[in-house]
Parts: structure tokens; C-alpha cells; sequence
């Protein structure tokens, strides 16, 4: 017998536990912080705790001005190379400043060795989902162009639209659509990297990215 | 407690081990207090320890022996009232867990369970807080058992009791419960960290300048006496019947 | 020196260590006010959402072989590769071959309360691999040459000023107490090895069956780099921690960073449901989950234990557990402490050796009220008590005086003609014990209540 057969013998047993329906449940009926559903209310919660985490938001009206703050962060670090998945958004936003675009590698156009990867200063991401409700980005290897990109520069910044914004968790981790599809690493993201590991005292950029930024856009 | 004791029926005395044999005052002025609030009272001397020692240490065979005692002790009594947290909650939580597998002394345990009582869940049942009326010029804090918190769910209980005394001043710590550090044997098997936890809790009053501990279970205070002084504490710990002892009589 | 000795002697020592009193005082009021504040934040009824979690857990053990089963399948057919472990020993070779097939030098791994379990450090240098623990707390106790204090704070007992002089002498930096310093010194410690390691190790804080995916919390993207940059990502879960759906994420992740940290949500909660795919630019090319029994189903099979198996490690019940407090994490010897440990290790690693882990507990209850999952703590330690004796494993000396007692004390007459002895009895017992129990001992009342009584020494 094998060991996993073996295991799973083991566990055969009767089971006396109190059985609960286990209706699934919904997050806006266990959080009281549940934000409300009309679109500023979502965006304001997501400002909300977003900045709370540390994160740097900015709310734009147009691709062009997107540009312009992603612009702005580039000059906020040093270092001088900087990569960017080849993503719609981010395609759309460089479109009006093609010299802009010129800055970014694409990740999907080179092929980098990790002490190399871990040369560059930021990196450019879209996400799939904001979640209101605690401030958080989701994003699935397959849209942020693989797992090290959004982890490995000291600088991420993403850019989403505002549809992208959900309420709570529940929505984002039930939607059919992100979970199909090839896919092998997703993450829900939630502020800087931290840690309070030296007496409880926060600090930011343990390991990860010690800057999060939201280019959020009006579709 | 939602149950409801009718009017001026009689009490038994459950009086604990502790109490019996080390702290009788206390015992005596639980018997005063009752009296007062017109409850005509009995006391049955066949009761010695409703088993919790036993129980807590993991004897459940003598525990169950000492249990079925009690339970022929008290089998006439209408309503049952002890001065402990801890030992309510043993025959209300653990008679069940200790009497499982027999139908015919789980009977007697479910009728015991609605007839015992600690006592300020008493007053409280009885709705006698009102009637309770004194007068002591005292800064006191209050201890409320671990047993009596979280077995029996009493809460503000005491401190409204206690709020019934004018001229008390009332301190509540800003930090979480914690337990004294008795638990029973445990304090006699580990008595550093006993020890060191009864130094902590001692902590929650630093600065307080307390005249008086008022808490409701003998064997907390049993071990905060032995404490006191190596904790610095200052101080008079007492039960909270002794407490109302004092104060109605000085009224 | 057996086990208990061991832990009377360490617990003697934490007692009187005002030091370590002070310091986990301080830590763990800062977490109190933060989960207080957290849970009234979020939470409608903090106790609602425990019950609700509570119940997916009960639902998970009741479904537990299928549930594998269909965490196994769907792994599986994304590329991953899953191997069962009934014991330590073997989930140790599982990796020693891994290591042996990618003739890996270099490991880097994130904080696993399951790789402690199964003393992995000790193996892999054993085997002379190059282990980077990449958690600052883990790195920290690793730097020291100690095992982790805390399941979830596993450098709780360091200051920052014992910190820098780790760090100037095993990191050669300059000494600093600030602790961002500190924090950089360590990120720029590990980045090399992230980048350069051939395999990442980290646990998993859920499993997901319908989805197929572990799913690993952590705040500071250690994790995330150890199963971004490696060729082979191994990671190692206990049995127990199955969630049926991807979807209860949304409630255990705030429950399980509430109660952990105080935190809404844990900076990076990933999930990972293969190896690189054929469509992604990085990635591991090669992705083996272990799933550890190690005595989880000997524990499954006991009615009254099996639900301490809902347990998410949160380590709320030891930061509110007093003798925690007090005796501190190394004490236990463990390597799950507080109340949660003293519970398993007896049922893992043997009832003779660590059942007196149970009675280092006052009942207090106060890791029950706390239990995010509603683990009967203080309860399931009693129940250890009694199986202990069932076992003839616990203290003859104690039970002995129990059966003596139990005979007297259930016959009034008897009792009263005793006391009499009993207080000629203590003074000649006292110069015996220790100043501490000496002070505990009772000073017998004149008369028993029952005496007084008799006499009509009170009004009725
Ligand atoms: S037993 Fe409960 S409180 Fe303790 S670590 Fe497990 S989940 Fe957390």
C-alpha cells in the first residue's frame, strides 16, 4: 500500500462533529465594513485604505495624465531601467508618449536571468481586480507577465481603471472568468512589503517592493 | 442566568473545600448575606468538595467519586448557592462532561444544574440587588474569576453589587483580564509561573492604591493572599460577601 | 533530564526574568490593542464570523480523504506533482531527493512552522546544503542558533539592541538600533541568495481544494520571491489545512490576519496552482506539494481531539495564554507552544514525554475565548489530562494523593477527625519545599465551617 493510500485509510473514520450547513457565505454579511455599491463610494474606500497601507494613489482623468504620473515616478527612483508587461493599458497609456514608452522593457521581449532581473528599479503592472473594502490589488501571473515582476523591483507601481474596482474579497475570488484560463500564481496584494518582526515596529520594503503605486484611471 | 428562583424559597449552603476547612469567614458571611436578603438558609455538614481538584487534574475516577457524593448531598435542596465560580461551574459544566455515559445520575445532574448557583448570579436571579445597601469610604478594585467569567458568563454582576455601596470608589483596570495564576492544583505542581502570573495581575492595579480586592472565588483568593506581599500589593483581598459584610453593617 | 524536569527548570528561570516579562509585555499589549481595534473595525460580530469558519473547518474534516483527493487532482493536472508524507522522516527524503535530482547547493526558504515540524533545518545541514531563511524573525533565530519563539512571531523575545549585535557579528554591519537599518541589512543579506538559490521551501497557510492551489500569507515578500525565482518551488502543508473553496478566502484570510497580527489583510496572501505555464516568461519549472500527516490522522481518528484540526495557526490562544506569557516560547521545547502546542504535542510526538505540557495550564480559558476556528482549548487540555492517566502516562505521585483524598474527603466525620493531624502535618512537611510553595501552603481555620456550624457559632 502506498503511503498516500495509506494516509487516506487512515482517515476513514466515522465523524461526529456538528454538522453546520455549509451555505456559502457572503462577505457583506459578516463585514460591517462592506462599502456601499455606487462607484465613488468604492473608489473613496479603496483611497481610504489603500493610503492607510502606505500605498501612493492617484486618481486620473485621462491616459495623458496617466503619463505624466507614471513619468513623475520615474524620476522618484534611482535607477534607470524599468520594466513593464505588454498589457492593453499600459499599451494605451504609453501610446500618447511614445518616448515615455521607450524607458520600459518589455518583459515579454527579453529575456532576463534573475541577477539581472534584480537590477531594475520598477516595475509596471495592471491588476485584475482593486478591492474596495480592505484596499487590495489582485493580480494573476498571467496579466502581470509572469510572478517576478511585481515583486522583484523596489518600485511597482500598477495601473488600473476604475470598473476594476470590487467591493469585497469574495467578488474577485468567485468571478469565473478570473479563475479560468492558464494560470499558475495569483496574489492579492495588499500595501508595501512589511514587517513589524523587530519589536512590533513597522517597516516597509522587507523583501518586496518598498514603494506601491495606483495609477487608478477614469475609463 | 435567565432562570428565575421563586420568592423567599429556601437556600443550601454549598460551602466548598476552601471555604470549609481554610476560609470559613467567608462561608459565614456568604450565610449573613442571604439571611439579610430574607432567605430563610441550610446547611447540610455531609458536603465536603463537589470533586473540582480531582477533576481539573485529570482524576476523573476520584472525581467522579467525590461528584456522586455531592449529588446525594444536595439531592433534597431547592436552590443551591456557593460563594465560588469555579465550583458552580464544575457542577454546572463538568457533572455533565464527568456523568456522560449514566442515564440515571444525568438526571439528577440536569436537575442540579438549574438549582446551583454562584451567588451574585443569585442576586442577580433573584433581582435582590436592589436591596443591597451600605456605606464604606473605600477605593476598591474587582477580580471576576476565569471560572466565573468565561464558564458562567458573569459579567458586570458584581461590579453593579457592588456599585449598590455608597462611598466605594471603583477602579477598572485598562488591561485585559488575566488570570491570578491559581487554577487549582496547578499553582501547588508549577509555582513559579503561578507565582509570576499572580504578579502580573497585581500589575493591572499598580498605582491604584486600592484599600480592598473584592473577588468571588476562595481559591483566587487563597492564592492572591499568599501573593500580595511579594507582589507589593498593599491591599486587603477580599470575597465579595465579606466585602458586603463589612459595608452593611457599617451602613 | 526528562522533558518535564526540563520544562520546571526553564519555567523557574523564565518566571524570574523580569527582562522577558517586560519585553513580551509590551509586544503583546501592542497586539491586543491592534486586534481589538481590527475586529471591531471589520467584523459585524467577530463571533458570527467564528462560528461561520468554524463550521467550513467542521466541513473540511468531515470531507477530508475526498477533499485531498480533489486538491491532488487538480494540482496535478497543471504539472505540480504531489507527494504524501506519513511522517517526518519521509517528507525529509522527499526533499533530499529533490535536492539529489537538481543537484541543488542552495535553498532558500520561507517561514513553515511544517519544515520546523519536521526538523528540516537540521537535515538540509546535515546534508551540507546552503539553507537561507529568508523571514527577518526566522533569520533572526536562525542567526542565534535558536528555534522560533512564537509560531507567528518567531523573534518576539528579541530586542532591537539584541538584534543589532546579531546582526553586527553575524552580518557584519554597523551597529544600529533603528530598525529599518536592521530591516535592510537583511533584505540586502537575502537578495542574492532569492536570485541565485536552486529551490525555495515554503509552507502553506491554506490548501485549496477546488481550485487546486496552496496559498501562503506573509507581509514581507520573502515567500513570493522564493517561489518567483527558483527553478523548483517545494512546499510542505500539513493534512489539516484544507479549505474547500477558493472562495472561503474571503473570509479566512481577514480572520486569520485579525487574530495573527491585527492586520485587515496580511500584505501578500498568493496563491499558486502549478509550475510555470507554458504561457508565463518565469517561473518554476517544476512545483511538489508534500502533505504531511505526521500523527494529524491519529488525532483525526479520536472523537474528542478531532476538531483541534480546524486549527489556522493564527497564534492568538498563545499570546493570550498567561503561562505563554510567563514561561515564554523556548520553554515548551515544542515546535507549536502555548496552548494549541500543549494540546498536539502530546498526541504527535507521544503522551509519555509531553503530557505534562497539559497541566502547564491554569484553565483560565482565555485561548478559548480567542480561538478565531472555536477549539475548546482549556477543555481539550483537561481532556489530555484524563487520557494521560487513561494512558498510565501521568504523575503516579499526584494520582495517589487524589485516591487517598477522594477517600477521605467524601466522609465528614473523617475529614474533621484529620484536621486536627493535618495541621501538625504541614509545619513538619514545610521546611521540605520551596519558599514558593511554602508560601501556598493553607493555613487550616481554627474550626471548619462545618464545625462552627454545628456549634451554632452564628445567628441563623
Ligand atoms: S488553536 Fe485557535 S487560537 Fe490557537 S493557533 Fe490555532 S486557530 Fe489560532
Amino acid at each position: 500500500m502506498s503511503s498516500r493510500d495509506r494516509i487516506l485509510q487512515n482517515l476513514q473514520v466515522p465523524n461526529s462533529l456538528k454538522k453546520e450547513s455549509s451555505q456559502p457565505f457572503q462577505d457583506s454579511s459578516i463585514y460591517s465594513d462592506y462599502p456601499e455599491k455606487t462607484k465613488e463610494e468604492l473608489i473613496e474606500a479603496f483611497r481610504a485604505h489603500f493610503l492607510a497601507l502606505n500605498g501612493e494613489f492617484f486618481h486620473v482623468r485621462s491616459k495623458e495624465e496617466a503619463a505624466e504620473r507614471v513619468a513623475e515616478l520615474l524620476h522618484s527612483v534611482e535607477g534607470n531601467r524599468y520594466l513593464v508587461d505588454s498589457n492593453p493599458l499600459c499599451r494605451d497609456i504609453f501610446s500618447s508618449v511614445p518616448e515615455l514608452e521607450k524607458q520600459f522593457d518589455d518583459i515579454t521581449k527579453t529575456s532576463l536571468e534573475a541577477m539581472e532581473f534584480a537590477e531594475y528599479s520598477i516595475g509596471l503592472t495592471s491588476a485584475d481586480f482593486l478591492v474596495a473594502r480592505t484596499g487590495s490589488i489582485v493580480l494573476r501571473s498571467s496579466i502581470a507577465a509572469g510572478r517576478r515582476l511585481s515583486v522583484l523591483p523596489p518600485l511597482h507601481i500598477v495601473v488600473a481603471t476604475v470598473e476594476q474596482i470590487v467591493p469585497s474579497l469574495d467578488a474577485a475570488l468567485q468571478n469565473s472568468e478570473f479563475r479560468n484560463g492558464e494560470w499558475s500564481y495569483g496574489t492579492i496584494i495588499t500595501g508595501p512589503s512589511r514587517t513589524s518582526d523587530i519589536e512590533k515596529i513597522l517597516v516597509l520594503g522587507a523583501h518586496g517592493p518598498k514603494r506601491l503605486a495606483l495609477i487608478l484611471l477614469d475609463a | 442566568m435567565s432562570t428565575q428562583v421563586k420568592q423567599n424559597s429556601k437556600v443550601s449552603l454549598f460551602i466548598p473545600c476552601l471555604v470549609d476547612q481554610v476560609l470559613p469567614e467567608i462561608g459565614l458571611a456568604m450565610a449573613d448575606l442571604l439571611r439579610k436578603l430574607g432567605y430563610e438558609i441550610s446547611y447540610n455538614p455531609r458536603q465536603t468538595c463537589c470533586g473540582q481538584p480531582a477533576f481539573n487534574a485529570g482524576h476523573r475516577t476520584e472525581a467522579r467519586t467525590v461528584a456522586r457524593h455531592f449529588l446525594q448531598t444536595f439531592a433534597e435542596a431547592d436552590y443551591i448557592v456557593s460563594p465560588s465560580g469555579s465550583c458552580t461551574a464544575m457542577v454546572r459544566n463538568y457533572y455533565p462532561v464527568l456523568f456522560a455515559k449514566d442515564d440515571s445520575l444525568m438526571t439528577q445532574v440536569k436537575s442540579l444544574q438549574k438549582r446551583t448557583f454562584e451567588i451574585s448570579e443569585f442576586i442577580y436571579a433573584e433581582n435582590k440587588v436592589d436591596q443591597i445597601s451600605g456605606h464604606l469610604d473605600l477605593k476598591v478594585s474587582i477580580h471576576n474569576s476565569c471560572h466565573s467569567m468565561r464558564e458562567l458568563g458573569i459579567d458586570n454582576q458584581i461590579e453593579e453589587i457592588i456599585r449598590r455601596i455608597d462611598g466605594v470608589e471603583i477602579f477598572i483596570p485598562q488591561v485585559e483580564h488575566t488570570c491570578c495564576g491559581f487554577g487549582g492544583l496547578f499553582s501547588y505542581k508549577m509555582p513559579d509561573i503561578a507565582s509570576a502570573m499572580a504578579k502580573s495581575r497585581f500589575e493591572a492595579y499598580n498605582g491604584a492604591d486600592l484599600d480592598v480586592l473584592i473577588v468571588n472565588d476562595p481559591g483566587c483568593i487563597q492564592h492572591f493572599r499568599a501573593e500580595a506581599s511579594s507582589a507589593g500589593f498593599k491591599g486587603e483581598v477580599l470575597h465579595l460577601v465579606e466585602f458586603l459584610q463589612k459595608a452593611m453593617v457599617s451602613a | 533530564m526528562n522533558n518535564y524536569s526540563h520544562f520546571l527548570k526553564e519555567a523557574k528561570t523564565m518566571a524570574a526574568n523580569e527582562t522577558h516579562r517586560l519585553k513580551i509585555k509590551k509586544a503583546i499589549t501592542s497586539y491586543e490593542t491592534q486586534v481589538a481595534a481590527m475586529k471591531k473595525q471589520q467584523f459585524s460580530d467577530w463571533r458570527e464570523a467564528r462560528d461561520v469558519a468554524t463550521g467550513i473547518k467542521n466541513e473540511v474534516l468531515e470531507n477530508l480523504p475526498d477533499l485531498l483527493q480533489q486538491f491532488e487532482e487538480k494540482l496535478t493536472s497543471r504539472g505540480a506533482k504531489v507527494l504524501w508524507a506519513e511522517n517526518a522522516e519521509q517528507a525529509r527524503n522527499y526533499i533530499g531527493e529533490i535536492i539529489a535530482r537538481h543537484n541543488a547547493r542552495k535553498v532558500v526558504k520561507s517561514k513553515s512552522m511544517t519544515t520546523e515540524e519536521i526538523e528540516l533545518n537540521e537535515y538540509l545541514e546535515k546534508l551540507g546544503i546552503e539553507n537561507w531563511e529568508s523571514d527577518l524573525g526566522e533569520l533572526i533565530v536562525q542567526l542565534a542558533g535558536e528555534k522560533p519563539y512564537h509560531i507567528v512571531t518567531p523573534a518576539m523575545h528579541k530586542s532591537k539592541s539584541e538584534i543589532a549585535s546579531l546582526f553586527v557579528e553575524k552580518l557584519g554591519i554597523e551597529y544600529t538600533e533603528n530598525a529599518e537599518e536592521l530591516t535592510m541589512a537583511a533584505r540586502a543579506h537575502l537578495r542574492k541568495a532569492f536570485v541565485t538559490a536552486d529551490i525555495g521551501i515554503t509552507g502553506a497557510n491554506f490548501i485549496i481544494a477546488d481550485e487546486g492551489a496552496i496559498v501562503m500569507t506573509e507581509n514581507e515578500g520573502n515567500g513570493r520571491l522564493g517561489m518567483a525565482c527558483p527553478k523548483v518551488h517545494i512546499a510542505i502543508a500539513g493534512i489539516e489545512k484544507m479549505l474547500p473553496r477558493l472562495a472561503d478566502l474571503s473570509l479566512f484570510l481577514p480572520l486569520l490576519s485579525t487574530s495573527g497580527t491585527g492586520q485587515q489583510l496580511t500584505g501578500y496572501n498568493s496563491f499558486v496552482r502549478g509550475p510555470q505555464s507554458a504561457t508565463e516568461p518565469d517561473g518554476p519549472e517544476e512545483m511538489i506539494v508534500i502533505l504531511l500527516d505526521n500523527g494529524r490522522s491519529g488525532i483525526y481518528r479520536q472523537e474528542k481531539f478531532q476538531h483541534v484540526l480546524r486549527c489556522i495557526r493564527c497564534g492568538a490562544c498563545l499570546n493570550a495564554c498567561p503561562v505563554f506569557r510567563t514561561v515564554g516560547g523556548h520553554t515548551y521545547a515544542t515546535t507549536y507552544q502555548g496552548p494549541i502546542g500543549s494540546i498536539i504535542t502530546p498526541q504527535l510526538r507521544g503522551m509519555g514525554e509531553w503530557q505534562h505540557l497539559a497541566h502547564a495550564c491554569s484553565l483560565c480559558g482565555a485561548c478559548t475565548e480567542v480561538c478565531p476556528v472555536g477549539i475548546d482549548l482549556h477543555h481539550l487540555l483537561l481532556e489530555t489530562r484524563w487520557q494521560a492517566e487513561q494512558e498510565d502516562a501521568a504523575s503516579k505521585k499526584w494520582h495517589f494523593a487524589i485516591q487517598m483524598w477522594s477517600k477521605v474527603i467524601t466522609k465528614r466525620k473523617m475529614v474533621d477527625a484529620l484536621r486536627p493531624l493535618l495541621k501538625l502535618f504541614i509545619p513538619v512537611v514545610k521546611p521540605f519545599m520551596s519558599a514558593n510553595q511554602q508560601k501556598r501552603l493553607p493555613e487550616m481555620a481554627k474550626k471548619s465551617f462545618a464545625q462552627m456550624w454545628e456549634k451554632n457559632e452564628f445567628s441563623r
